[in-house]
């Protein structure tokens, strides 16, 4: 269990067939509520129950979710994206409240501002929007390594950059299969049983 | 037909073929019309000829072909398969048709007349016969078709009643993409009646081919398809005498030309696929029939240095190589044996199909993963074989690759999508591959794999291969329609690929299926992208019902005039003459049940586009049904996560139309009394009593599903375990079972309560405890008795099925005020709430049936 684990001990797998039998009689496997819930209730009731007979009526629920609504909202509607981490220029430019942090709604615009900037950067006929070759001359800074963190993503999004084909064999092709290749003798392509005794006999 | 020998026999008429004219009135010439023809060497802008012929010249026409049952042989330009009859002007001048009648009916001489052409010396012309619109300026259609069974067919002079040609007397019974006419040196110098026949090849606008003799029938195979450890002996055959088979062992399609031909008896003793089709002189070849002999103690060995097997691409194009199983697996000696057993722990499906379809770098589908649309459809054939005795099936049918993200190059495993089209095959698969309740007959069938926490794609150590199938799985268990699916293990020309699972597709078909209707009438709506961009689109029907839900969901539905609306019913609750039905409502709470529950973060509203975006939903509706929208879970991989996410939202994605999904429809409804009462209702009966939400049943299901995979996990560990790089070699007992065990043992059991408590923060769960009732549903003893009890306030309740609570929150008429035990005389539906201070309990809903002493 992982509970081991964390001592140390060692995950111990348990077979199925024994987890479905403990499904039976495990007393943390309710078939209705379990304390969990009720404790959430308790503190709900505890901050909403206005008039105080221990119990949320309608008018008090409707004030909870309303006060809910504005609580996720306020949040920017939701955490977006995880992990995200915005550079300080970011901030910078687009903490508009000023708590030091990207909301949902600032990361929005931080992201719609970040593509604008570079569109107009590339926008070398100001016609609003970049086309082929102003496109191509962002694709070539972007293969030439001209963007760095954030800004390479922005310059994927805006010059329509897809990642992917690197060589032959795809992205991650080791180094053996790169060479599989030079073993096509009857050049179709296809491995034949004489050219795989060739490729194993010089991996030897 | 199929594919194979006979494969390459579809075609629509080229362009610039005798059907495309361009009509130039010639004034001046006695009112004759010139027009010109493009001959199939005419490129565009090219001078062309213009001809004149007499309007009362003689009819040197003759009808040399025609298809009367055309699957697959010559499409129009609506992409549909038509009868279709091929006249041949045999005279010296050109003719002028115009007058002229084509009929299939005697009594009907003048049935359709034929449109002014001239018919050039030696031309061919050909006409659809569909009943469709009889004149277009591409092609023709006359305004009949063609009986498969026999009947006349005639071309009329301009008289009306001369008969220049007459197929008939009647013609013969017509067969599935083969053509009658004359054959290749048929001569006006014999009767034309004694020179027609069934013709080898279906040539439309060129001149015919030998007749056909016959059908060269099936290849036989000693040894059906399925799993073998001895080795055995394979012998083919066909009853056509003569007839001589090739075969292939690679994918190719077997011909004269590519395969090797049959001379007796072959050894079969490792993993082997064979395609053989038989052929002979004048006769049409054999369907290719295909054969996968599946050897575990081989597959368990296939590649286990990482090189291509025998016949297999050194490259796949731009995407990411991977073969082979991973010794670490295959001789750990905790696998070693379970591995066998754990390929045919589940049902097997096998591709063959050509290597260069797959990995070609231009034209592989999988080479080119990226690629979608019929263009990237490719022909293969697929097997599906049990451990258990059943029988399997094998059909040809196309394939593409399925999927969003996970197309990315750079992910070695993808998922496949297969359609069942007569171009292949039979059009449907016809096969209960979801048992007896399911649907019996396929117009598509999605295989899918594992994406986001896999080990193929991202080498991620969260791989349960559960998380999509599994949430499908809650939605069924909910009462709910949703997309069906079973594990399977794949094979692809004879190499191993992995673990599967089957889906269903919420399309119009499985509307028609389900739900019964027409599948023309259904809408189908999804988010997918267009142009690169985001859409909410239909894939079946149109928008147009979904976007009067959304508007006016977007006009506000507090009120129960607007909520009831949706429902079909006025304010009152009763039901409109007219009204229409865009909402189920209960589907609709059900649906997001199972994303709370899941805590999905990519479904309807995709957390990864800042809740701004929807994504990975579907909604079905019959437009010509009562009920309303449905929606379906879909591709719930970024689930079973934290236990203690939250996704109830509100989230802003469904503002606007273009971001629509069922979620902000959701949060529209919330605001409804009704429809919140609804939620508090269904919520007690999904996260109490043993509920289908209860901790109790979601585990027990949860660990059901997940028994049938554990043996296949290992396979999936030999085969993919390794495949990223990035954490070395995954398997089942280091790194599977622990969070198999997370999710049953962290997750699950406090799941239920985390959702209860997100739903009652919101609102959602009326904050009185229901009544008790003294004993379960089910079978009761006639004059037993009933109690109910409520920790506080009063008791109401109804026996006949109906609400004791009112619309508007009154006590119904027909309610009861519970004061004594309720006698059990006869069957009851019991629907009882708790009322305190003007405030009601959830719905308490139980069925009793009164078991009358013999």
């Amino acid at each position: 269990m992982r509970q081991n684990d964390r001592e140390g001990v060692g995950f111990i797998p348990m077979p199925l067939w024994l987890m479905l039998l403990a499904t039976w009689v495990s007393p943390l496997l309710g078939a209705a509520p379990g304390k969990a819930f009720q404790e959430v209730r308790a503190a709900l009731v505890a901050e909403h129950d206005l008039d105080g007979n221990g119990r949320l009526d309608s008018a008090e629920r409707e004030a909870m979710r309303q006060a809910a609504k504005r609580r996720t909202r306020d949040q920017g509607r939701g955490r977006g994206r995880r992990g995200f981490r915005p550079p300080p220029e970011w901030i910078e430019r687009y903490d508009t409240n000023g708590d030091g942090e990207l909301d949902r709604g600032e990361q929005s615009a931080a992201f719609m501002g970040e593509q604008e900037r570079m569109r107009k950067q590339y926008d070398s006929d100001g016609s609003g929007h970049l086309d082929s070759s102003e496109k191509s001359a962002l694709k070539s800074d972007f293969e030439k390594g001209e963007f760095q963190g954030f800004d390479r993503f922005i310059a994927m999004q805006v010059g329509g950059i897809q990642r992917g084909r690197r060589g032959r064999y795809g992205r991650g092709a080791s180094e053996g299969q790169a060479r599989w290749l030079e073993f096509d003798r009857d050049g179709d392509g296809k491995a034949s049983r004489e050219e795989l005794d060739l490729i194993r006999k010089s991996n030897r | 037909m199929g594919f194979g020998p006979s494969m390459n026999r579809s075609m629509s008429l080229p362009q610039g073929f005798m059907t495309q004219f361009h009509w130039k009135p010639w004034l001046g010439l006695g009112g004759a019309l010139l027009l010109t023809a493009c001959s199939e060497s005419t490129e565009p802008g090219e001078t062309v000829v213009e001809r004149v012929a007499d309007p009362n010249g003689p009819v040197t026409v003759v009808i040399t072909e025609f298809s009367a049952v055309n699957d697959s042989l010559l499409m129009d330009r609506d992409g549909d398969y038509c009868d279709w009859i091929e006249l041949f002007n045999h005279g010296e001048e050109p003719v002028q048709l115009e007058g002229c009648y084509l009929t299939d009916d005697p009594e009907t001489l003048r049935k359709w007349p034929l449109p002014e052409i001239v018919m050039g010396q030696g031309e061919y012309l050909v006409i659809f016969a569909s009943g469709k619109e009889p004149l277009s300026e591409l092609e023709w259609h006359a305004n009949f078709g063609l009986a498969a069974e026999g009947e006349n067919l005639m071309l009329v002079g301009r008289d009306g009643t001369t008969l220049v040609d007459r197929i008939g007397g009647p013609y013969p019974k017509q067969r599935k993409d083969v053509t009658y006419g004359l054959v290749s040196n048929w001569s006006m110098d014999q009767p034309l009646e004694s020179q027609r026949d069934f013709l080898l090849e279906a040539t439309p606008g060129r001149p015919n081919s030998v007749n056909l003799v016959a059908d060269v029938t099936r290849v036989q195979f000693s040894q059906d398809r399925g799993f073998f450890s001895e080795p055995f002996e394979l012998r083919m055959s066909s009853r056509t005498p003569d007839a001589r088979i090739y075969f292939t062992t690679d994918g190719t399609q077997p011909t004269p030309e590519r395969g090797q031909p049959y001379r007796g008896p072959m050894m079969i003793e490792q993993t082997t696929v064979v395609m053989a089709a038989a052929f002979k002189p004048q006769h049409r070849p054999s369907p290719v029939k295909t054969q996968s002999y599946i050897f575990p103690a081989d597959v368990a060995r296939q590649s286990l240095d990482g090189l291509p097997p025998i016949g297999f691409p050194y490259h796949w194009g731009g995407n990411r190589v991977d073969y082979g199983m991973d010794p670490k697996v295959v001789d750990d000696p905790r696998y070693r044996d379970e591995l066998i057993a754990g390929l045919r722990s589940l049902p097997s499906f096998s591709i063959v199909m050509e290597m260069d379809d797959l990995f070609d770098s231009d034209t592989g589908i999988y080479a080119n993963p990226q690629q979608d649309g019929r263009a990237w459809e490719r022909p293969c054939s697929i097997e599906y074989f049990l451990t258990d005795g059943t029988e399997g099936f094998q059909i040809n049918c196309g394939i593409r690759i399925r999927g969003g993200f996970s197309r990315n190059p750079g992910n070695p495993k993808h998922a496949l999508r297969l359609f069942f089209r007569d171009v292949y095959g039979p059009s449907k698969l016809a096969y209960p591959l979801f048992g007896e309740a399911g649907a019996q007959t396929f117009d598509n069938l999605d295989l899918r794999t594992f994406q986001n926490y896999s080990w193929s794609m991202s080498g991620d150590s969260r791989a349960v291969f559960m998380r999509d199938q599994f949430n499908r799985d809650l939605q069924a268990a909910l009462g709910q329609p949703s997309a069906r699916g079973e594990y399977c293990h794949l094979y692809i020309n004879g190499h191993y690929w992995g673990l599967f699972d089957t889906c269903e597709r919420p399309e119009a078909s499985y509307g028609a299926t389900y739900f019964g209707g027409k599948k023309s009438n259904f809408d189908v709506i999804k988010r997918g992208d267009r142009g690169g961009g985001l859409a909410i689109m239909a894939t079946d029907g149109d928008l147009d019902a979904w976007r009067r839900l959304w508007e006016q969901a977007k006009g506000g539905l507090a009120s129960d005039e607007a909520y009831q609306g949706l429902l079909g019913r006025n304010a009152d609750g009763t039901l409109k003459d007219s009204g229409e039905v865009l909402l189920d409502p209960e589907n609709l709470i059900d649906y997001m049940f199972v994303i709370f529950y899941g805590g999905n973060l990519d479904a309807p509203i995709s957390e990864f586009m800042g809740n701004r975006a929807p994504n990975n939903w579907y909604g079905i509706r019959n437009r010509k049904g009562n009920q309303g929208f449905r929606f379906f879970v879909w591709d719930a991989e970024h689930t079973l996560l934290d236990v203690n996410e939250d996704r109830t939202g509100p989230f802003p994605a469904g503002d606007d139309f273009g971001t629509s999904n069922p979620q902000w429809i959701w949060q529209q409804c919330l605001e409804n009394t009704e429809f919140r009462m609804l939620v508090g209702d269904l919520a007690y009966q999904r996260f109490y009593n043993n509920g289908a939400l209860t901790a109790r049943s979601v585990r027990k299901r949860f660990l059901e599903r997940a028994k049938q995979i554990e043996s296949a996990v290992v396979c999936e560990s030999a085969r993919w375990g390794d495949s990223s790089g990035r954490s070395g070699s995954m398997n089942r007992d280091d790194h599977w079972r622990p969070e198999m065990q997370r999710i049953a043992d962290e997750y699950i059991p406090r799941r239920s309560d985390v959702v209860l408590g997100q739903l009652f923060r919101q609102g959602l769960i009326p904050d009185i405890d229901p009544p008790v009732l003294s004993r379960d549903a089910g079978e009761v003893k006639a004059g037993s008795l009933l109690s109910l009890e409520a920790p506080s306030g009063k008791i109401y309740y109804t026996t006949d099925g109906s609400d004791p609570r009112q619309l508007g929150g009154e006590v119904a008429r027909r309610a009861s005020e519970y004061r004594e035990p309720i006698r059990f005389q006869q069957d009851l539906e019991l629907r009882a709430r708790a009322w305190l201070d003007g405030e009601w309990s959830a719905l308490v809903r139980s069925s009793f049936t009164v078991k009358t002493a013999l």
